[in-house]
């Protein structure tokens, strides 16, 4: 079973409408994404990238075409099943962070544990641990108000990691980023790549593509 | 699940944490409603209460048979016109047919001038039969009651109330002294206990007490009663007996259909339940008033959801990228609902029993709770809570996670 892919997409298309016009932003995307790769998406605004990031993380549903996930074809799933994968399985990160404002650093990685149907015990402990290997040990109870962007990036990730999820899917996740602070987070990407997560990034920048193992291209909604 | 709920319920304490201000005000409405429904429930078991205590120290189960017609010309006045037709025979007559009653106490009374010495006082003179003491409440302050043989041989003794014991003796002891009443003489026996106005509106420290025989036979000569006292056993039969003695009466006093009839039957209920009139609209406004409180409050609260559902999407947003299921969006807005009129709620519970305990103290009130309306006022919350809640809540589960975290 090595060889079958985590991610498999056969011809998958999705258009929105406007008014009455429809516009097709991913025109037929094949893709096979394996076990522990790590793969930029790369693409300019506009291309296409972020709706296939969407349609990959289980946040939409294209309009035509198979999502097969683990080999189980997931295109018509509800919007329960969806969420149940998203929990399970994807760790998503962010551009702008997206931590709620009004909860601390270790609440936020806790987060996704309310929504998990699996049996869990020491979530906290869990929750300290994965900030503490981010080097956040000291800011487990700040709010992400009181967090630098490199901080609150990091509280992300260990959102992200907290249900042990087999796919990281990181959309321009050194987006908000200083040069230096977008290599350390880089590196915590990377390495967790290398502990054996399937990394997905979205990306536009060079030096972030440079990072993973494999690029793809999109442009006006297909893989060049 | 519960792990879920409560880790929600903490995530909502903390959001509504950082709106102190809002939240306060959006529980305002809640909390009066509650407020004014516990506390006019409250003060309307705290008057049942003393009414209760009242009728208890009156007598149990009594029914009380005057002679006599009572009119009302109008505009709420009574206007009494005394009878002479009210037998000891009809009393009797009562307790023999009549199931339910189990004793019956007929008196006669009338104000008479009293003296002692110089002293002159008007008091109300009643006749009473040996087992008074048995259906009303008294108590002997000094002296003693009558005895067997001072009702049988008519003897001419009197127990003062307490009022008139002051006015004729001061601080003088009155057992065994002659007291005039009219131009009767006779003997203290004993003195009542101070017991203020009964339910009927009598003073019983203005009057005296003497033997019944001995006030209509020897005393006045008279053939007829002006009331008695009915006991009945059980409470819950105090309007059947009320009806079948009132049946009885106008049988034995040939009372034509139409006519006004010469007695009048009240239970002690009856003499109660004018007192509840008031009650009634005190109640009436109280609750007019926490339907008006809840409904504004419950609108308040749906409004403030709808502002946080609105304020909160990429909240919402991150919410469904975590894992969250509508079902779950809906579960945490609808307990933030719950959380902000129950807790409203709780807030007007407490400070009506604030209040409760503030009127019972200064107001010489006993002291007593309405548990059902407190149990209302939290399931209507409840209620109010999911009507609030419901609509922001599926709002919020149709939030777009998309659109909401770009």
């Amino acid at each position: 079973m090595e060889n079958t892919p985590i991610i498999e997409l056969k011809n998958l298309k999705k258009s929105f409408f406007i008014g009455n016009r429809e516009i097709e932003v991913l025109k037929g995307i094949d893709l096979k994404i394996y076990k522990n790769e790590s793969i930029a998406i790369i693409g300019q605004s506009g291309s296409g990238k972020t709706t296939l990031m969407n349609i990959i993380g289980c946040m939409d549903k294209a309009t035509s075409g198979t999502y097969l996930f683990k080999g189980k074809d997931i295109t018509t799933f509800s919007d329960d099943e969806l969420s149940e994968i998203r929990n399970e399985s994807i760790g998503f990160v962010f551009q702008q962070f997206h931590l709620i404002p009004y909860i601390n650093a270790l609440e936020n990685v806790m987060l996704p544990t309310i929504y998990s149907k699996k049996p869990l015990d020491s979530v906290k402990q869990k929750a300290i641990s994965l900030l503490t290997d981010l080097g956040m040990k000291d800011r487990l109870y700040n709010k992400p108000t009181q967090l630098s962007g490199g901080q609150q990036q990091r509280v992300a990730i260990a959102r992200a990691l907290i249900n042990d999820p087999e796919i990281i899917l990181a959309d321009e996740p050194t987006g908000a980023l200083d040069t230096k602070t977008s290599s350390e987070i880089m590196d915590i990407l990377v390495s967790l790549n290398e502990k054996g997560k399937t990394l997905i990034i979205i990306t536009h920048e060079v030096e972030v593509a440079e990072r993973c193992k494999k690029n793809i291209r999109i442009s006006d909604g297909k893989i060049i | 699940m519960f792990r879920s709920i409560s880790i929600n319920l903490i995530l909502a304490i903390k959001n509504l944490h950082t709106h102190k201000i809002r939240t306060l005000l959006s529980i305002l409405g809640i909390a009066f409603g509650t407020l004014s429904l516990v506390i006019v429930s409250n003060i309307t078991e705290m008057m049942k209460k003393k009414v209760s205590i009242e009728a208890e120290k009156y007598g149990k189960n009594l029914i009380i048979v005057s002679a006599g017609t009572s009119l009302t010309p109008g505009r709420g006045r009574t206007v009494f016109l005394p009878s002479k037709t009210l037998k000891e025979s009809d009393a009797m007559e009562v307790k023999n047919s009549i199931p339910y009653v189990i004793d019956v106490s007929p008196s006669f009374s009338k104000t008479f001038p009293m003296r002692y010495k110089e002293s002159r006082v008007s008091a109300n003179a009643i006749g009473i039969s040996p087992n008074y003491n048995k259906l009303r409440n008294i108590n002997i302050y000094l002296g003693r009651y009558f005895t067997e043989s001072e009702f049988e041989n008519n003897e001419k003794k009197v127990i003062l109330g307490y009022k008139i014991y002051e006015n004729l003796f001061g601080k003088e002891d009155p057992i065994g002294k002659y007291v005039l009443l009219f131009r009767a003489p006779l003997e203290v026996v004993g003195v009542l206990e101070p017991m203020g106005v009964d339910l009927t509106g009598n003073d019983q420290d203005n009057q005296v007490l003497i033997p019944y025989s001995t006030m209509i036979r020897r005393i006045l000569n008279v053939d007829y009663i002006t009331s008695f006292y009915v006991q009945v056993a059980d409470y819950n039969n105090l309007n059947e007996a009320k009806e079948e003695i009132n049946k009885l009466l106008i049988l034995r006093h040939k009372i034509l259909s139409g006519q006004r009839s010469d007695f009048f039957v009240r239970a002690i209920t009856d003499l109660v339940s004018i007192k509840d009139e008031a009650t009634i609209l005190v109640n009436d406004l109280g609750n007019t008033a926490s339907i008006l409180s809840y409904s504004i409050g419950g609108l308040g609260i749906l409004a403030i959801m709808m502002m946080t559902v609105a304020e909160r999407k990429r909240e919402i947003g991150i919410r469904r990228a975590c894992g969250a299921t509508k079902k779950d969006i809906i579960t945490q807005f609808l307990l933030e609902a719950l959380f902000l009129t129950i807790s409203g709620s709780g807030f007007g519970i407490l400070i009506s029993v604030v209040v409760t305990l503030l009127i019972s103290h200064y107001a010489l009130y006993p002291l007593a709770f309405s548990i059902t309306s407190i149990f209302i006022s939290i399931v209507l919350s409840f209620f109010l809570g999911l009507f609030a809640g419901i609509y922001p809540a599926k709002k919020a589960s149709d939030v777009d996670p998309i659109e909401a975290l770009y």
